[in-house]
Formats: C-alpha cells, sequence, structure tokens
C-alpha cells in the first residue's frame, strides 16, 4: 500500500464522502419515516465505502502515473530501447502509444546521427590513411611535429636517415635528430612570415639539410605543427668538399712550382754572363719544377674525375649490360650477351640511362637495324671495366666518332655524348675487331664494390628491428598528438589514455636475481594514446656472463651460442633507458624485471626513475577474485591472442595489448589517473602480500 | 750600407734563385728553411728584410709574422711570398703585420725593385 502525503485523492475523497452522507441525510429526512440515526449511520458507511473506491481510483491512477513516469526515465536515460507497456489501462493507452511513438523516432533519428558521424569518421580515416600512404611512400624523409617538438608523423625514409631508429617515434621528441635551437629559430623566422626555412645541421656525423615549414590551422594563424624534410648531405657535402681541396691544392701547388720555375729562368735572362755552372743550376731546376707540375696534374685529375661524380649510380657490370642490350634491342639492333660470368660481379658508378643513350647512339650512327646484331662483351681489369660490342662489318672511320660525340643526343637532345662520358671519366673509340669485323669499346673506370658494409652502429641498431605483426600495418602517424602538450612533469594527474607507455619484458637464466640469474633478452614496445606501436620496439639479446641452464634455455630458446656474440646488459641497458625516456614503465609482475634491471642500472650508471605500473596488480585490483593472474589466464579472459609466448619481445606485446585492454575497465572502477593507478596498485600489492593495516 | 735580407722557404728551388739574384744586387743574404728557424735566425742575425714564405711546416708564414711583430720586431721588413693567392689570403697576410705581400709566380726584377722601396724608406 502506498504511502506518503495522499492530499489530493484524500481530500477528494474526503469531500466526496461528505457530499454523498449530507446528501443521504438530506434524503432521509425528506423521505421522513426512518430512523435519521440509522440513515446516517448507512449512509456514513455508504459514503465510506463511496470515498474508499474514489480514493483508490485515483490512487491506483496515480501510480500508473508514476510507472509510465519512470518507463519514460528509462527511455530517457538508461535503456532508449525500453518501451512503455501497452496495458497501462486507466485511459492512457492514447499517451502510451504517443510516447512510445516518440521513442521510436527519437531512436531513428540518433541512428541516423551516429551512422553519418561513423561515415565521416570514416571518410576522415581513409583520407589521413591516404595522406600518411603518401608520406610514407615519399623517397623524401618526412617527419611532422607539434610547436612542442613531439613527433607526430614520419616515414620510412625518415627512419632510414636516422642512426638508432629508437631515436624516431611517435610522441618522442625531435630533438634527437635535429637541434631544439633550430626549430625555435625556425618557428620564429615563419611566424615572421618567411614561408619555409632550411638550414643543415649534423646528425651523428651526418650532415643533413633541413626543410621546415609550417603547419597552421587556418592560412596566416598561429602555427600549430612544423613539416621536416630532411635531405642527407654528407655525400654530396663530401663530394663538393673533396673538389674544394683538391682545386685549392692544384692552385698552391702549382704556384709554387710557377715561382721557383719564374726565379730561376728571370735568373738567367737577368744575367746573361751566368757562369756554366750556375747556368746548369738554374736550368735544372726549370726542369725539376717542371716534371713536378705534371705529376701534380696526373695525381689531380684522378682525384678531380673521382670527385665528379654528381648523378651516377653504383651498378653492376652486369646489370649495366643488361641495360645496354635492353635498350639496342628497343632501338632494332639485335644483341647478344657473351660476356663470361666473372666480370658480372664489378661494380662502376654510372648514370645507366646516360651512359646507354650514347652506346645506342653511336650504333645507330654505325648503321643500326642495319647491322645484322652484335655481340656483347663484358670485361673486367683491376681497374677498369669494358664493355665490347662487336658485329660484321667495316669500322667506320676514326674521326667520324669525334664527330658524333659531339653532336646533341636523343630527342630531348640537351647533352652531347661527350659530355656524358666527361662526366663518368669513360672512353670510347671504335676499331676492327678480326677479319670482317668491327668494334665499339666503352671503357668505365672501376668502381669499389658498390654493396654499403654496414656501421657497427647500423649494425646493432639493426639488431633492434620490429618484429614484423602478421595483423597489422605499421603506423606512423597520431595526429591527436598535435594538441598534446610537451613533456608532462606532472604525469601522475594525466589520464591513463592518454599517457605514453614503455611496456618491457625480460627473459632470464632463472628466477633468483640475488643467486646469480641473468637477463638474457629485452624486449619493449611503446604506447602511445592507448595504441600500440608495434614498429617502435626495442629487442636485444643480453650476455648474461653465466652459462645457460638447459631448464632456462627450454623455456625460451636461448642458448649460450645464441648469446656469445651479445652485449653484457651495460652496454645495452643506457639504449633502453633511451628508448623508454619519458614514459611509465609497465610490465607483468614487473617488480620481477625490475630485480635484474636495476642492479645492473646502477652498475651502468643509469637512473630507472620512471613511474612503473604492473599488469599483474591492475587486473588484481580489476579482478581480485580470479584465482589466476597469469598473462596467459588474462589475455585468454580478455580475449587476447597469444604471439611470440616467450620471448621477451612476444611477451612485452602481449602485456602492451592487455594494458590497453585493461585501461577502458579501470576508468569504469573510477581509476582515469595514473595516480589512482598506482594507489589501487599498491592497495592490491598489499592485500595480495598479505600485508594489512594496523 | 748592404741591407741583410734574411729568405725563409722550404723549397730550396726558390731560395736558390732568390738568393743568387739578391746577391747579385748587392744585399747580403740568409736562409732558414722553417718557421723556427726563422725566428732563431732573426734573433741571431737581425736582417733588415725578411722575405716569408707562408706554406710551411710546423709553423707558417702567417705565425712567424705574427710572433715576430709580437716580440718587438716593428722595424723590420716583412715581405710574404706565397702559392697563396686568394684575396681573403692577401688580407690576412697584411691584417698580421707583414709590410707586402707577394704571389707566386712573380718577377724577380719586382721583387728587388719592391725590396729596395721598402728598405729605402726606412733610411
Amino acid at each position: 500500500m502506498r504511502g506518503g502525503p495522499l492530499r489530493p485523492e484524500v481530500g477528494a475523497a474526503l469531500v466526496t464522502g461528505y457530499a454523498v452522507t449530507a446528501a443521504a441525510g438530506v434524503l432521509a429526512l425528506l423521505t421522513g419515516g426512518t430512523d435519521p440515526v440509522a440513515v446516517a449511520v448507512l449512509g456514513g458507511l455508504a459514503a465510506a465505502g463511496l470515498a474508499g473506491g474514489v480514493a483508490r481510483f485515483l490512487r491506483q491512477h496515480r501510480d500508473r502515473l508514476a510507472r509510465l513516469a519512470e518507463d519514460v526515465e528509462v527511455v530517457v536515460g538508461a535503456n532508449p530501447a525500453h518501451r512503455l507497456p501497452a496495458d497501462a489501462g486507466g485511459g492512457l493507452a492514447g499517451l502510451v502509444a504517443a510516447v512510445n511513438r516518440l521513442a521510436d523516432e527519437r531512436d531513428r533519428s540518433r541512428g541516423e546521427a551516429a551512422a553519418t558521424a561513423a561515415d565521416l569518421r570514416r571518410e576522415v580515416e581513409s583520407e589521413r590513411n591516404r595522406l600518411a600512404e603518401l608520406l610514407a611512400r615519399l623517397g623524401v624523409a618526412v617527419v611532422v611535429c607539434n610547436t612542442d617538438g613531439r613527433i607526430l608523423l614520419y616515414n620510412d625514409s625518415a627512419r632510414a636517415l636516422v642512426a638508432d631508429p629508437t631515436l624516431l617515434g611517435l610522441g618522442r621528441t625531435v630533438f634527437g635528430l635535429v637541434d631544439r635551437g633550430l626549430l625555435v629559430h625556425a618557428r620564429q623566422r615563419l611566424e615572421a612570415g618567411s614561408a619555409a626555412y632550411t638550414a643543415t645541421t649534423m646528425h651523428r656525423g651526418r650532415m643533413l639539410r633541413v626543410h621546415v615549414a609550417p603547419v597552421h590551422e587556418r592560412p596566416r594563424e598561429e602555427v600549430t605543427g612544423l613539416v621536416l624534410v630532411l635531405e642527407d648531405l654528407t655525400r654530396e657535402a663530401g663530394a663538393a668538399h673533396e673538389r674544394q681541396r683538391t682545386l685549392r691544392g692544384l692552385t698552391e701547388e702549382t704556384r709554387a712550382s710557377l715561382g721557383s720555375i719564374r726565379a730561376a729562368v728571370d735568373a738567367v735572362l737577368e744575367f746573361p754572363d751566368l757562369a756554366a755552372a750556375d747556368r746548369q743550376r738554374f736550368l735544372e731546376v726549370v726542369r725539376e719544377e717542371t716534371e713536378r707540375l705534371g705529376r701534380r696534374l696526373d695525381g689531380l685529375t684522378a682525384g678531380v674525375h673521382a670527385a665528379e661524380e654528381g648523378g651516377l649510380d653504383d651498378i653492376s657490370a652486369a646489370d649495366l649490360a643488361t641495360v645496354l642490350l635492353e635498350r639496342l634491342r628497343h632501338a632494332g639492333i639485335a644483341c647478344r650477351d657473351v660476356s663470361s660470368p666473372g666480370a658480372s660481379h664489378t661494380w662502376v658508378r654510372a648514370d645507366s640511362h646516360a651512359l646507354a643513350a650514347v652506346v645506342v647512339f653511336v650504333m645507330d650512327r654505325l648503321g643500326g637495324p642495319g647491322l645484322a646484331g652484335a655481340d656483347l662483351d663484358v670485361t673486367a681489369t683491376p681497374d677498369h671495366v669494358r664493355l665490347d660490342l662487336r658485329w660484321a662489318g667495316d669500322p667506320p672511320p676514326p674521326s667520324a666518332l669525334g664527330t658524333w660525340l659531339d653532336e646533341l643526343l636523343g630527342d630531348e637532345g640537351r647533352t652531347r655524348a661527350r659530355q656524358v662520358l666527361d662526366r663518368h671519366a669513360a672512353e670510347v673509340w671504335t676499331g676492327p675487331a678480326g677479319p670482317g669485323a668491327a668494334h665499339l669499346t666503352l671503357l668505365l673506370p672501376r668502381a669499389q664494390d658498390g654493396v654499403a658494409r654496414p656501421s657497427a652502429e647500423s649494425r646493432a641498431a639493426a639488431r633492434a628491428q620490429p618484429v614484423a605483426s602478421p595483423r597489422s600495418r605499421p603506423e606512423f602517424y597520431d595526429f591527436d598528438l598535435f594538441g598534446s602538450v610537451a613533456g608532462d612533469p606532472e604525469p601522475s594527474s594525466r589520464a591513463l589514455d592518454a599517457l605514453t607507455f614503455t611496456v618491457l619484458d625480460t627473459e632470464t637464466t632463472g628466477l633468483d636475481p640475488d643467486g646469480g640469474d641473468r637477463i638474457v633478452s629485452l624486449g619493449a614496445v611503446r604506447v602511445v594514446h592507448g595504441r600500440v606501436l608495434r614498429q617502435e620496439v626495442f629487442e636485444r639479446l643480453v650476455n648474461p656472463g653465466r652459462p645457460v641452464p638447459a631448464a632456462a634455455s627450454a623455456i625460451h630458446g636461448l642458448t649460450d651460442a645464441i648469446l656469445a656474440d651479445a652485449p653484457p646488459l651495460d652496454e645495452v641497458l643506457p639504449h633502453l633507458v633511451r628508448f623508454a625516456e619519458d614514459t611509465v614503465l609497465v610490465g607483468h609482475d614487473i617488480g620481477f624485471d625490475l630485480r635484474f634491471l636495476e642492479p645492473a642500472a646502477r652498475s651502468a650508471g643509469v637512473r630507472l626513475g620512471h613511474p612503473v605500473l604492473d599488469t599483474l596488480l591492475l587486473d588484481a585490483v580489476l579482478y581480485p577474485s580470479q584465482p589466476d593472474h597469469t598473462l596467459e589466464a588474462i589475455a585468454a579472459r580478455l580475449g587476447i591472442g597469444v604471439v611470440g609466448r616467450h620471448t621477451a619481445l612476444g611477451d612485452a606485446l602481449m602485456t602492451a595489448d592487455v594494458l590497453v585492454a585493461l585501461i577502458p575497465p579501470l576508468k569504469e572502477a573510477g581509476i582515469h589517473t595514473l595516480a589512482d593507478a598506482l594507489t589501487a596498485s599498491k592497495g592490491a600489492f598489499r592485500s595480495r602480500s598479505g600485508i594489512t593495516d594496523g | 750600407m748592404t741591407h741583410r735580407i734574411l729568405i725563409v722557404d722550404d723549397e730550396p728551388n726558390i731560395v736558390m734563385s732568390l738568393e743568387f739574384v739578391l746577391q747579385q744586387h748587392g744585399f747580403e743574404t740568409a736562409v732558414a728553411r722553417d718557421g723556427d728557424e726563422a725566428l732563431e735566425q732573426v734573433e741571431r742575425l737581425r736582417p733588415d728584410l725578411v722575405l716569408l714564405d707562408v706554406m710551411m711546416p710546423r709553423r707558417d708564414g702567417y705565425e712567424v709574422c705574427q710572433t715576430l711583430r709580437a716580440s718587438g720586431w716593428d722595424d723590420l721588413k716583412i715581405v710574404m711570398l706565397t702559392a697563396k693567392g686568394r684575396d681573403t689570403e692577401v688580407a690576412k697576410g697584411l691584417a698580421v703585420g707583414a709590410d707586402a705581400y707577394v704571389t707566386k709566380p712573380f718577377s724577380t726584377r719586382d721583387l728587388v725593385d719592391q725590396v729596395r722601396s721598402l728598405l729605402q724608406a726606412d733610411g
């Protein structure tokens, strides 16, 4: 029975009651004869009954309305799919139907709005993806950063430019690559009105040219980011420098020799009555210096040609021959490659397109398609690579070649064959090749082996190459970082999904760091804005400095043999610390890993002062009643796939997936910031360790 | 009065010709093969003029000139004779205290005239 103030209904009931009683009384009096008291009592009872009935009716009605009101609340608030029951009764059917229709309408328009928003989001996503793909494929190194220098986009070319791949990462600062001062200066110039800014900078011994362009929200408005295009000038700069040096050397040495010659000649000319012995001496000076000059010029021309490398690429003799054959065939001159296999592994520096153009040009003049066909033979000497074309026919007169080489080549006609040959320091000549045959020879200086040997640094960095994930495409951009604030001095107040994490895992020789067990492998991955960045990983093998027990090898597959070449932890740890700079460290039962890492950090002279979160404890915070908080159990519970189990990187990736999956439930449990997570973790730790207060 | 000229150059071929020509014109000559020897010789022989090459090993002509001026040899005439011909190099030579800067190759006749005029200005 409903309680509470019922005044309107009670009031109505009472009034009705009294009215009826009064009417009954009056009626009794008017009809007379009957006992007024009896009539009053009967009338009173009837009135009470009627009053009660009316009250109950009103109450029911009010209850129905209250229920309907609640149902509407449910529709509006908790469950948009809820509908008012059709059997509300009491003449409310019309209202119920109308409210339900309204709810349907609301659902429909909401659905439409959501669908439109989803479509727009998809479009924006696909445009972003297209842009990112384009930038990624650019042969030029591009890095986009926000005004705090945080990288929000980079491409493969940029990665190739950087000696240490861990320098480039989403959310990391770009100052590992380009000086902060340079960017500050660039921004000032850009804000002052320059369209772009160019400077050179040194990076790990290489000279880079940096073009900086601004990103504006809207034109002429405040700069919100910077687009950096980077070029490696080292090679060019090196060549130009060489040229300068050579030229300067030539000038000075020549002047010195000429000075000596001139003085000697002046002496002879000014003093004609020179004693024979004196004259002899002076003339010898002249001869000696002229010989010296000659030798210097020889050395010089070799140097100058080495420096004249603009536009030439390393190409193997075999590949050059292939290009020539193809072009000749295309020009209607059938050709065969009769080279012996040995010569194909030699290298030249050449612009294959230009050289082929020269050869085709000359062969065309020599008879072109009229030639019965030619044989191409590639041979090599210690200093040169020689390409000989031989065919049946008469050799041209020597002067003819000279004329042809001075003509403009090809359709575009912008270079002469001679220029191309000069650029290559190459020579071309024709002649007889036995009875009834002729040859055209192209002689090129041989280059160093074209295959660049990787430096120790790039090899070490290559050891940290990302594990190619079969599922996801590498993502090199996060435009949300545009608005992100620089290196927060107070990370603890930041939301978990806005933080950057380094999730790590180690493999060891055993479970007892104090008893001599050591790390054998380190793996880590960055999580930025709730995304696991699978291409920003760190993976190193570590030499433990002690034999690896068979039991441990059985788990992680790392044996003494495999680890023999690996660096010790002292060497690797600083790299890990740099990789994890400015982030929160995360691991599964990370206390275990830290017991190995902390002593090593002390002896390596680095600090692991990062805030630390443990996914095991976070899981315990959320699901304290679960018996099993192992990584596999959590992954199974959260529906995370297991890949690369028991490798440091594989486990780190899995832990990262777990972290990302735990953040939403943590938020729902009221754990939003790092500080919240740390507090909650401490609580879970204490209860798991059986530590109680008091 | 016979003026004494110190020739500083590590190239024996030019030294030979210069010595000969200067002696024929009545100057006393001495030779130093490098910058250190040059400084020693200036102290010992107290020449009136130094013909100083710039490109020498260990101590180059600029350094010798600067050292001499800094040691108080203000009256000593210094003529730089050198293969370094860029105008920035000439400017540097004069800035570090040379009285004249002559680029090789030069006419010995002209050099002698220049030496004479520098020494005469001294009186």
